[in-house]
């Protein structure tokens, strides 16, 4: 049994030696090997392969969901502020001499650091916005009345300064109906966003802005929302 | 070639056997998809059913407000008065659509409806014409109570705040 083996390893390395010599002996042995170790080396190749996609994609999907946390927190974060101003605009808000006041500390955020946190106001929307990581979250709430982002003394100032009278009810703003002067003025200027300081509480509050075309006086209401 | 069952469970040239491995990851990746595919859309649903009840709250509350306003009041605060509500639908009260309108905000494309429960009367206010083709429609009622005429005849009816919104594409 054993000089049986003995003479087979001589020949196979004998066969070896030889085929070497040969110079293309290497593709032929290639050729005649019957174990298989190439199909097994390109199966696990794949095999490895797809398990690194596979593992990325869960990963990615993780990550992406802990983005949709952070989005739901700061969707929770417009959304709280946005219904405080439809609230002050609303006819039984209570707020309808008063300052109503917002401040961001009643709601803990887990995720959200207020600090790398931008919140917005403008006359359509709130818009809250976060960087994390290089890429930013944002969240939008359109604002149901109509919103300004200025406070009462400089909403009288602008008026005055652009239409001649500051609009309170003793100085009404001359126009005529349907006073596009003085709403497309102030829907321009308000516009541009007012970012709002997280540490500071915010006033809102409801202010009329009284028209006269002569005979009678109208009176078109805003929500202000200043710091 | 015999094909039928028994060659091919007796079959013993493993013609399978060395790309199991590979049919096996075929299976999983599959599998992974189609469970990504149903995790995306069921986020997808999730996020248009948020929206849509975001948009509820928002037309609820300004049903509320609409029907607390005091144009419509009747001869009591609780009371929609017909009267308010035949003035400002009648089409030569551009101004006064145009005061009851104003508070809100240019965004929001709405109009209100209010009807009688026993369906005789209705009453449609919109600012212009609002078009809703091709549009999601959001909408909240809340009761009321109109005050038809000056008999101070009093009927139940609804007051309903319909949104149009844009589809999401």
């Amino acid at each position: 049994m054993k000089k049986r083996i003995k003479v087979e390893i001589a020949s196979f390395s004998r066969e070896n030696a030889v085929s070497q010599k040969n110079g293309s002996g290497t593709f032929r042995y290639l050729l005649n090997n019957t174990d298989a170790w190439v199909d097994l080396i390109l199966s696990k190749t794949a095999l490895i392969l797809a398990t690194v996609i596979i593992l990325a994609a869960v990963y990615g999907l993780a990550g992406s969901s802990s983005d949709l946390v952070k989005k739901d927190e700061l969707e929770v974060i417009a959304i709280d502020l946005a219904s405080n101003i439809d609230a002050a605009g609303s006819i039984h808000s209570i707020t309808r001499d008063g300052v109503k006041t917002y401040s961001f500390d009643a709601y803990s955020g887990q995720l959200i650091d207020y600090d790398k946190m931008d919140i917005s106001v403008s006359g359509e929307y709130v818009v809250c916005t976060f960087a994390d990581n290089g890429h930013n979250i944002s969240a939008a709430r359109q604002l149901s009345y109509k919103t300004l982002p200025f406070s009462p003394i400089q909403l009288r100032i602008l008026l005055n300064g652009q239409l001649g009278a500051n609009g309170d009810r003793s100085h009404p703003v001359n126009s005529v109906f349907p006073y596009t002067d003085i709403t497309e003025y102030l829907a321009i200027t308000a516009t541009e966003e007012f970012y709002l300081n997280t540490s500071k509480e915010v006033r809102i509050e409801r202010a009329s802005v009284f028209v006269t075309d002569g005979s009678e006086v109208n009176e078109l209401e805003y929500v202000l929302v200043y710091q | 070639m015999n094909l039928n069952m028994s060659s091919f469970i007796s079959d013993d040239s493993a013609f399978l056997e060395p790309n199991n491995d590979i049919i096996a990851t075929a299976m999983v990746v599959i599998g992974f998809v189609v469970f990504a595919a149903i995790l995306s859309k069921t986020f997808i649903a999730f996020n248009d059913n948020s929206q849509a009840l975001e948009s509820y709250e928002q037309a609820a509350m300004m049903a509320k407000d609409i029907a607390s306003s005091p144009s419509f009041q009747g001869s009591r605060p609780e009371l929609i008065s017909a009267e308010e509500l035949d003035r400002i639908v009648d089409p030569s009260a551009d101004k006064e659509r145009y005061m009851f309108f104003q508070r809100f905000s240019p965004n929001l494309d709405f109009y209100v409806e209010a009807v009688t429960d026993d369906g005789n009367y209705q009453w449609t206010i919109a600012e212009g014409t609002v078009s809703r083709d091709g549009r999601d429609v959001i909408a909240s009622s809340i009761p009321v109570v109109i005050e038809l005429g000056s008999s101070a005849r009093c009927v139940p009816g609804t007051i309903t705040v319909k949104i149009m919104q844009n589809r999401w594409e």
